[in-house]
């Protein structure tokens, strides 16, 4: 049997250079806000209800104010059926009711004044995106919004795919559910998904402005610790 | 439910908060970049919860993680697009206090470790880190990797020579 050698640390012959250069690679650990932002990624399978054990630790690191939306959608390997149901879940950040379930009825939407970019087209880089006071406006009259939750997480899981490869594109798709879903179940992470796409884009003065408005809107989010991340200078 | 686990296994939640930093640091010296190690992190843990009823207990829970780890950052480093981190080594600045020169020489020893882990291959590289920085067990390597032991000896004594010749070429370089 093959005797294990010592580590490298943990012998004397290893040179200076090799030896703290292992130390700095074994001393490199995530900080705590890297790992809340982690966790509230993770949401629904650290969550009550969500990874079938008992209640997770109200630990910091845990995001233990991840609100149900962002469970939602960072369950991402979860069955549709599973994250439907975390999706009616109120939040204590969200004033608003449950939403009721899908409607079988068609949905009649209000007429659009913009119409919407083309998905898969990236925004130049010289239009100055006008952030809204608020991450979801509130439309001048009353307003039927889509209510699929199953649609309204594809999309938005479409737009978190795109974010690295082509943040144009998933500002896009950002649009898109504004205007479908206005303020729905995924309102937060679509914001998130937003000034990430405009961070990406080099438009930081716009992402600064919109994650000020995501502050006034949701101040007990579990993302806000990822927006300061993102946004720190 | 998938999400239900085996009464040997401790909950989700602490699984989490008790591996989340390892897999934070292997993913990083198995060569994901700062950028993408939350993603792929978050990666690990789905599948982890995923497939948290099928573990057997064979193995530590933590050697079946790692394992999950390399195939992930595997997986990631052959996508084609994916870049390469290029550590650059920065000089200490005089202008910068104690503290900051502490950092400084860490992030520079840290960027000269992830130049030479580059020169390995990813077979060499996980027994490399899992032994020398994880400080893993050979038979928990041998475990996660699912390679003969005198496999995974042969690979940890060919990356400790090319770690090696890397950084003393690159320390050359440098003075």
């Amino acid at each position: 049997m093959t005797q294990p050698p010592p580590r490298l640390l943990d012998d004397p012959s290893t040179d200076e250079t090799m030896r703290g250069a292992l130390e700095a690679g074994r001393a490199e650990l995530p900080s705590e806000a890297q790992l809340d932002a982690l966790a509230a990624r993770l949401g629904p399978l650290l969550g009550p209800g969500g990874g079938g054990g008992p209640p997770a630790d109200p630990s910091p690191a845990l995001g233990g104010g991840g609100s149900a939306a962002a469970k939602a959608i960072a369950g991402l390997g979860l069955a549709a059926a599973g994250v439907a149901a975390v999706l009616f879940v109120a939040t204590p950040d969200d004033p608003r009711p449950p939403r009721p379930p899908p409607v079988e009825a068609p949905v009649i939407e209000a007429p659009v004044v913009e119409p919407p970019v083309p998905l898969g087209v990236d925004v130049p880089e010289d239009v100055v995106e006008d952030p809204p006071a608020e991450p979801t406006p509130v439309p001048s009259r009353p307003r039927q919004y889509e209510t699929d939750p199953a649609a309204e997480l594809a999309l938005i899981r479409r737009s978190q795919d795109a974010l690295r490869s082509d943040p144009g594109a998933a500002l896009a798709l950002t649009r898109e559910h504004e205007r479908r879903f206005g303020p729905g179940t995924l309102a937060q992470e679509r914001e998130v998904v937003a000034i990430d796409a405009l961070h990406r884009l080099g438009r930081d003065p716009e992402a600064r402005t919109r994650a000020a408005a995501f502050r006034r809107q949701w101040p007990r989010s579990a993302h806000l610790r990822r927006l300061e991340v993102l946004l720190e200078p | 439910m998938e999400a239900s686990t085996q009464t040997s296994s401790p909950p989700f939640a602490v699984i989490f908060r008790e591996h989340a930093p390892l897999v934070w640091r292997a993913l990083r010296r198995l060569g994901v970049r700062e950028a993408d190690v939350e993603d792929l992190s978050q990666e690990v843990f789905v599948i982890v919860h995923r497939k948290l009823p099928t573990f057997e207990g064979r193995s530590a829970l933590s050697t079946w993680i790692y394992g999950i780890c390399v195939r992930v950052a595997s997986d990631h480093r052959k996508r084609a697009h994916v870049r390469r981190e290029q550590p650059t080594e920065r000089v200490p600045d005089e202008r910068h206090s104690a503290p900051q020169l502490n950092d400084l020489a860490r992030e520079q020893a840290r960027a000269l470790l992830d130049r030479a882990l580059e020169t390995l291959d990813d077979d060499k590289r996980a027994v490399f880190v899992l032994y020398e920085i994880e400080e893993l067990d050979m038979p928990q390597i041998v475990e996660a990797l699912g390679c003969p032991l005198q496999t995974a000896y042969s690979r940890l004594y060919a990356a400790r020579k090319l770690v090696q010749a890397e950084m003393t070429r690159l320390v050359g370089d440098v003075q």
